[in-house]
């Protein structure tokens, strides 16, 4: 399956909360962010590969999201796991649900597996694959991921 | 509600507000680009495809990587022959506790590299890769200048490329790195061993690769080092234990979403792999599989029934698919795997001595197709 613009319009509707999500999830800025998903699509736009499935056209975003975060942190030698802005609780004019901003709160090596395995629906083999980490690593992070949010959410009163 | 709805809700909710740019935009937006390279093409009087913009794009790579080798190599050092002196296998052993490739070691399945490259703080050595065909592993010893980094942290992690030549010259984009994490020597305190997964598809006889570092992580530290460390080399006839390969081309195995056809079955070191191919003519698409993509929706929902109820039974033992998560199906157009225009899709099982077994076969349901 080629990016025709038919597909690319389908395409774009269904996953660009996945890719926003993925990249805001990265660097947490709601500006980087957009930029980084505008550039994920025109790359999409631009690429020539034969895609053989809807969820290869998704793996395909995730893990260009992944490696344009991964150069966009690298260039500007930006924390990704520094303290959660509070620009992201007091400037931005629409801010992430409680929940959300417990995820985010978390360190990024637990925060993107954990978003890939409750937004995406992403199997632990998925996640290693889109992420380049091995199995067992994805499931000691979910494991430990889900922990620590466990921690955040009986402090709040979720449970 | 559950915390992954409420997560989605959430999630899906915030993007909703931040989007600002659409589809239509993008477009435009493409469209200016290409006019941009367009107008640039035409201004340096020439017109060059976009295969030929990769190949230019590859050749200024290639100054700067040529400038990288030669400083790669102009630090190669004699490292320690490790593999030849037996503690390549020791070190799989005891230290990475992986039995099965210290015994692929000690008879012989690897293949010296020895490359050494530095930056900073750090000097890593790419010492052999081993393992088999369908599971190479690199082994690298870093070394970390910094007593405060390594008094306090036992592991450390790297973060690599392994990619073909061509790959990683052109299509870097396109591919992500790998992590494997490591531990930290028994005597020496600056060491760190890592036995690193490298990707199968790229380690092959006599093909150029290319394996680059790009992060070193500790335990204890979340700020990862970026680095750019790359070693370059073609594995040999035999660096690799072979794995078994049976072709069957095509042998029918029923099942109730459908007929699917065994291509071929794989029996390594590490596991077990069987590829199945099916066609998709026929097919009726109707409700919410009535679009351009549901075709794709239907038949990897089909197989994902199939691959989760499919065993494989071994002299009377049974093993289940190995791997959690999904195969993703993929239509092969070129017909260079099967009949043109039909999908393929693999299930993973265990390793099994597939050599002295007097019996294997696969089952799904009441249906068994013997393979041996």
């Amino acid at each position: 399956m080629k990016i025709t613009e038919a597909v690319f319009l389908e395409v774009f509707e269904k996953f660009k909360n996945t890719v926003y999500a993925v990249a805001f999830n990265y660097v947490r800025k709601a500006d980087d962010a957009a930029d980084l998903e505008q550039d994920v699509f025109l790359k999409l736009l631009r690429c020539e590969t034969e895609f053989e499935s809807e969820d290869h056209i998704k793996a395909w975003l995730i893990r260009v999201s992944i490696n344009l975060c991964k150069n966009h942190l690298r260039d500007r030698s930006y924390l990704s796991d520094a303290p959660l802005s509070e620009e992201i609780a007091v400037a931005e004019e629409e801010t992430p649900g409680d929940l959300f901003r417990f995820v985010l709160a978390l360190p990024e090596k637990y925060r993107v597996p954990l978003h890939l395995f409750y937004y995406e629906d992403y199997s632990v083999r998925q996640i290693a694959e889109v992420t380049g980490l091995p199995e067992a690593t994805v499931k000691i992070r979910l494991k430990r991921g889900r922990e620590k949010l466990g921690k955040s959410l009986r402090k709040e009163d979720w449970f | 509600m559950s915390v992954k709805m409420e997560y989605k809700k959430q999630v899906d909710a915030f993007c909703d507000a931040k989007h600002r740019i659409t589809a239509a935009e993008l477009l435009r937006l493409a469209e200016e680009k290409g006019a941009e390279d367009k107008t640039y093409i035409e201004e340096k009087g020439t017109v060059i495809d976009f295969t030929e913009k990769r190949n230019r794009r590859a050749a200024w790579k290639k100054v700067l990587s040529a400038a990288c080798i030669a400083i790669v190599f102009s630090l190669v050092a004699t490292t320690t022959a490790l593999a030849a002196t037996g503690k390549l296998g020791e070190l799989f052993r005891k230290i990475f506790k992986d039995e099965t490739t210290a015994d692929l070691v000690e008879e012989g399945y690897f293949y010296e590299i020895n490359q050494t490259a530095t930056e900073g703080i750090f000097r890593v050595d790419l010492m052999a890769v081993t393992g088999d065909i369908n599971t190479p592993k690199l082994v690298f010893e870093v070394y970390v200048d910094d007593e405060n980094l390594t008094s306090c942290n036992d592991r450390i992690c790297l973060s690599a490329y392994t990619l073909g030549e061509e790959q990683y010259e052109n299509e870097l984009d396109l591919y992500t790195t790998f992590d494997s994490w490591g531990v930290k020597d028994e005597t020496i305190d600056n060491l760190y061993h890592v036995s690193f997964d490298g990707a199968s598809a790229w380690i092959s006889h006599g093909e150029p690769v290319v394996v680059s570092v790009r992060e070193i992580r500790f335990e204890h530290v979340a700020q990862p080092y970026f680095v750019n460390l790359e070693y370059r080399f073609a594995l040999p006839q035999g660096g690799l234990h072979p794995i078994i390969q049976e072709y069957y081309g095509g042998v029918r195995l029923p099942s109730g979403e459908g007929d699917y056809y065994l291509n071929y079955a794989e029996f390594g070191e590490y596991d077990s792999r069987c590829s199945f191919m099916f066609p998709y003519d026929g097919i009726s698409l109707e409700g919410q599989y009535a679009t351009p993509l549901g075709l794709e929706a239907l038949l990897q929902m089909q197989w994902d029934s199939f691959e989760t109820g499919l065993t494989l039974v071994v002299d009377g033992v049974e093993y289940g698919m190995c791997s959690e998560g999904k195969c993703t199906i993929y239509r092969d157009e070129t017909g260079e795997a099967g009949p043109p225009g039909w999908y393929h899709g693999w299930v993973m099982f265990p390793a099994v001595n597939a050599t002295a077994a007097e019996e294997i076969y696969l089952k799904q349901g009441e249906n068994r197709l013997r393979i041996k």
